[in-house]
């Protein structure tokens, strides 16, 4: 598998707002179902004053919302593509012993999305990925973008931010 | 999911048969592997196996074993979800791996068991669990034990059902909780 075709790290710090966005996972009480996941909402204008790059994505391709998904400990999140978006941006906040992976099932393949704190990556939702989770609950901050995936390809955004130097 | 519906710990130190297990993989040509079902396989010297771990020998009596081999992945290798075709229980043991993960499914509730391999530790393995192997690096190796028995005549429950029973009979025999 190509890890080129499946993420792409994103060049910038996201050191403070994975910060405020796993504060605001901790301190919230009611979340809401979020395609398997459970979810809660961030205020993107916050998000954008704490991470630029966002805010210059966003110029580039709307976003729709950003919030922060929830697994509990011990669930399994099936092999999937995702039914609407094509690209979405993740960030690991907090986890224990847990992994996302891409797997190539005609050729019984897997790559590995080795997270690294504090930085984000752009995520080809179209290419069949699970996600397993053995220990603790699992917090991710999330990027939607308004266009789904026929209007936003993986490739299509890959190429417009590497135009602007974000990848 | 009950991870001893999975999976139970043998009592028994199975260095000695790990470190001749690896040494046996690691020196084997290309063409003594074989394929089977996306890893690669050869098979173990079986009297070889039983009198360097003496547990095996006295399971050997109680369930009678077909073979013991070595498995293969390679990275990145994926090993579907899946239950074995004829075994029921398997005992395994993992000789060699960087970054990678076998994990039971419960595919109804989505939930998830980790196969946390311990080194030098045998497992009985209850093969009729959907699980799935990811070897995200590194070559990984995995000593496996086979039974004589299809799944139907011994299947995981009944196998460790034989071994409490021998256990309670001879009084000294230690094998699982």
């Amino acid at each position: 598998m190509e890890p080129n075709e499946c993420y792409r790290t994103l060049y910038c710090n996201a050191g403070n707002l994975a910060e405020y966005a796993l504060a605001e996972a901790l301190s919230r009480d009611v979340w809401h179902p979020y395609f398997g996941f459970q979810a809660i909402s961030l205020d993107i204008d916050h998000v954008f004053s704490l991470c630029p790059t966002l805010e210059t994505i966003n110029t580039i391709a709307k976003i729709k919302g950003v919030g922060v998904t929830k697994m509990l400990s011990k669930d399994y999140y099936k092999l999937h593509t995702d039914t609407e978006r094509g690209v979405g941006i993740n960030m690991l906040l907090q986890h224990r012993n847990s992994f996302c992976a891409y797997v190539d099932p005609q050729e019984n393949k897997t790559l590995l999305l080795d997270y690294q704190s504090n930085t984000m990556y752009l995520f080809n939702t179209q290419v069949l990925h699970t996600v397993l989770n053995f220990e603790e609950d699992r917090y991710m901050f999330t990027v939607e973008f308004e266009d789904t995936k026929k209007l936003l390809p993986y490739r299509a955004l890959v190429k417009m931010l590497s135009k602007e130097n974000i990848l | 999911m009950d991870p001893n519906e999975c999976y139970k710990e043998l009592y028994c130190d199975g260095g000695t048969l790990a470190e001749y297990a690896l040494a046996q993989s690691l020196k084997q040509d290309l063409w003594m592997w074989y394929p089977h079902f996306g890893s690669s396989v050869f098979s173990l010297d079986l009297d070889q196996v039983l009198s360097l771990c003496p547990t095996l020998d006295t399971i050997n009596n109680i369930a009678k074993i077909k073979h013991a081999i070595v498995t293969n992945m390679t990275p990145n290798d994926h090993y579907k979800l899946h239950i074995d075709e004829t075994a029921g229980p398997r005992i395994n043991m993992l000789l060699q791996s960087q970054n990678s993960f076998s994990t039971f499914i419960d595919v109804n509730n989505n939930k998830t068991v980790h196969m946390n391999y311990q080194p030098n530790k045998l497992y009985i393995f209850n093969t009729q669990v959907p699980h799935t192997i990811f070897n995200f690096e590194g070559d990984r190796y995995l000593f496996s034990i086979e039974f004589e028995e299809h799944k139907s005549v011994l299947p995981y429950r009944g196998f460790i059902k034989r071994l409490r029973r021998e256990q309670k009979l001879t009084g000294s025999l230690s094998l699982i909780h």
